[in-house]
């Protein structure tokens, strides 16, 4: 594959980029303070004798309200030839309603916010962004990713409609995870942590949320290359940058282990975040919490977790030198999957770790004649590098939510 | 005479469970050790070199070599090559062309086999002297999924039996994404083979190109491209390890048009190695043996594996 070997040709210049991911975490920090518990939320068209909503230029609420009415496409359009100029002064309004609405719980801007269709407006701006900023790599090849002014709107819009609609929650918590996992699928690991993050600033203990800015840390520690063990031939200023990259590395690993760890605390059913916390565990060294946590997920979950759970634990055992038991396990994994290339080639190694060439060679062999016949992923496959659109499955059915 | 201290033999010891253990060692009583050494001087083969040209220590203890005869001995070439989605069209005619090259620099009584790896490893065509299979299987390669370097690689020098000398030739034109084993494992294995391991990338991983850049969202943002431009990162330099501890090489083939001379190259060299044989002596324990290979008296870049291991005889 080289879609990791190649730098992205992004849009944005390193600065833009980096200012646009600082506005998409702190101003929704700054913004949602507040919610007021009087107004419930209606898509339902803007009413002649409702105030208008004055920040808001009379063609983009028409195309807003087109996205209402399901014409996707067509307000997407619309929306795609505002030039930035016209999205920044958009977006400027929409920060100055935020500060509105905030301090003025009586004000005509309210009245009219509750009576405009804010989720279709974040919705079609959350195409727009994914439109713009997320192209999927094909065939490996690298994805570009970004963060788009869209990204602004949406961060105030969802301060207002957190202002504004008391079931805000309903709609903003799977938008946010639906745009993470976008980004996810993507290969936008950077986005899929920044819309996750900004979820979970607004929902703080939101376990699937929580659970999206884990495995985006955990995929974008993967996706980042650690430099060469040995001491780079370049000197002290190689020398430096390798380090950082490794500590890099382990940060992420690090925030994805806290992310796991919080999620599997808030609800200890939950069986992917105590098999992804194993596995963080023993990236990071920890050896004997790895084996404790894995240990446990096998008392949750269903057969693919379960699948997992004996994988890593075999890896754990394995490199413990506890070859017996780490055989014992990835037999456990073949027993689940028995079609799975995966678990045969960890069992032939640790047959080969014991001594038996013979049996590392069946075991693969088997394994690999056994992928001939595979129809479904196997579960290691899409662990790290995910293979289906849940996002936008999400995000469909809130598209659906909106019909009037 | 039996050719066991590079070949995967029995594993003679048990240790207990719960105590992390040294990797285990293989092959059985170390009779004769063969050395397959390539001598090259500013690129260019040596050849016509007698073993009185050469000298040899076995973990630092001089040896008494002479060269075998390297007809004696049929060559098995395992191919391994990465089909996964990144190898387009326009890769994938350079691959068949550059293999073929390969191929027909094969003797008939060489044998060659043939792995894919992309979601999975498939071995395409088990061990045989008809290389017009192979041809074929080569073909019928279609490209998809992820990539899988390191497993192709374990079933690369696993799975092919071969009573003698052994080439794996892998091609990549990246990094793995989805294989079990990681690069310490397979170079474990590597040692413990007969096998000399070239490895074709035809994007280098080092250099410019794929530097850490701020607006590569797999980046996380730190570096820009020009400060990191010769960071050598650990998937190239794994697997420039691992082919050097067998003897091999790591290409880095910048274009598909070297893609051909790389695989020429790799086959001459096959051609033109020397295969040395001694006899151990005043080194008869088990474990790792490292081995110095160096000629006298002149200046040349000789290329042969890092070493090789011998297990403890049974009582």
């Amino acid at each position: 594959m080289s879609w990791r070997t190649v730098k992205l040709e992004s849009s944005l210049s390193p600065r833009l980029f980096a200012r646009r991911a600082f506005l998409v975490g702190c101003l929704v920090c700054a913004a949602v303070t507040r919610i007021d518990a009087g107004n419930l939320f209606q898509t339902a068209p803007v009413a002649e004798s409702a105030p208008q909503v004055a920040a808001l230029p009379a063609d983009y609420r028409e195309f807003v309200q087109q996205y209402v009415s399901g014409d996707h496409d067509e307000a997407l359009a619309f929306l795609g030839n505002w030039n930035d100029e016209r999205l920044r002064l958009q977006i400027k309004r929409l920060k100055e309603v935020v500060v509105t609405i905030r301090s003025c719980a009586q004000c005509p801007e309210r009245q009219a916010f509750v009576r405009f269709p804010l989720r279709a407006a974040i919705l079609l701006h959350g195409d727009r962004e994914i439109q713009q900023e997320f192209r999927p790599p094909t065939n490996e090849q690298p994805p570009t990713c970004g963060v788009g002014l869209s990204a602004e709107a949406i961060v105030h819009l969802s301060a207002i409609l957190k202002l504004v609609d008391p079931k805000a929650g309903e709609f903003l918590r799977p938008f946010y995870l639906g745009m993470s996992r976008q980004a996810r699928w993507s290969h936008c690991s950077v986005e899929s942590a920044l819309w996750a993050r900004s979820g979970l600033r607004m929902y703080p203990n939101d376990v699937p949320l929580t659970m999206a800015l884990g495995v985006a840390l955990e995929t974008g520690a993967f996706f980042t290359l650690a430099p060469s063990p040995s001491t780079p031939a370049g000197g002290a200023v190689l020398a430096r940058q390798g380090a950082q990259l490794k500590m890099q590395i382990h940060s992420l690993e690090e925030g994805a282990r806290q992310a796991f760890e919080k999620a599997a605390r808030a609800d200890p059913n939950l069986a992917e975040a105590k098999v992804r916390l194993g596995r963080v565990q023993w990236r990071l060294g920890m050896r004997d919490a790895a084996r404790t946590t894995l240990e446990a997920s096998l008392k949750i979950g269903d057969a693919d977790s379960h699948y997992l759970s004996h994988l890593f634990l075999g890896r754990v055992l394995e490199e413990a030198s506890k070859w017996t038991e780490a055989e014992t396990h990835y037999r456990a994994a073949i027993a689940l999957q028995p079609l799975a290339e995966t678990p045969f080639v960890a069992l032939s190694h640790v047959l080969f770790l014991q001594g038996d060439p013979e049996g590392a060679r069946d075991a693969l062999a088997a394994g690999l004649e056994a992928t001939k016949h595979r129809i479904t992923y196997d579960p290691w496959l899409p662990y790290l590098v995910t293979q289906t659109n849940d996002g936008e499955t999400l995000l469909a059915t809130l598209r659906r939510g909106l019909s009037p | 005479m039996t050719l066991v201290a590079l070949a995967l033999g029995v594993f003679l010891s048990s240790t207990a469970q719960d105590q992390p253990r040294t990797p285990p060692v293989f092959g059985v009583e170390v009779e004769n050790v063969y050395i397959d050494a390539f001598v090259s001087s500013h690129g260019v083969p040596v050849t016509g070199l007698k073993a009185t040209d050469f000298k040899l220590r076995d973990n630092g203890t001089p040896q008494v070599i002479e060269l075998a005869a390297s007809d004696t001995h049929p060559l098995l070439a395992v191919l391994a090559f990465d089909v996964s989605g990144s190898v387009d069209r326009a890769k994938l005619t350079a691959l068949r062309a550059a293999s073929h090259a390969l191929l027909e620099s094969l003797r008939p009584e060489d044998k060659a086999s043939l792995f894919g790896f992309g979601d999975d490893v498939s071995w395409a065509v088990q061990p045989t002297t008809d290389k017009a299979q192979v041809r074929q299987a080569i073909e019928k390669l279609v490209s998809g999924g992820g990539t899988t370097i390191m497993d192709a690689l374990y079933a690369a020098l696993t799975l092919p039996k071969s009573p003698g000398r052994s080439l794996v030739v892998l091609f990549t034109d990246g990094f793995d994404n989805l294989s079990w084993l990681d690069w310490r494992q397979i170079r474990s294995v590597a040692e413990r083979s007969n096998a000399v391991i070239h490895v074709v990338s035809l994007q280098p991983p080092t250099g410019p190109k794929p530097a850490v850049s701020s607006s590569d969202s797999l980046r996380w943002g730190i570096y820009s491209a020009a400060n990191t431009s010769t960071l050598e990162f650990e998937p190239a330099w794994a697997l420039r390890q691992i082919a050097e501890a067998t003897g091999g090489r790591y290409w880095e083939a910048e274009s598909l048009d070297r893609l051909k001379a790389a695989f020429t190259e790799i086959a001459e060299a096959m051609g033109k190695r020397y295969i040395l044989r001694y006899a151990p002596e005043g080194v008869t324990q088990p474990g790792w043996h490292k081995v110095e290979l160096r000629l006298k008296g002149r200046k040349a870049e000789v290329r042969t594996r890092a070493g090789y291991w011998v297990t403890a005889k049974h009582p």
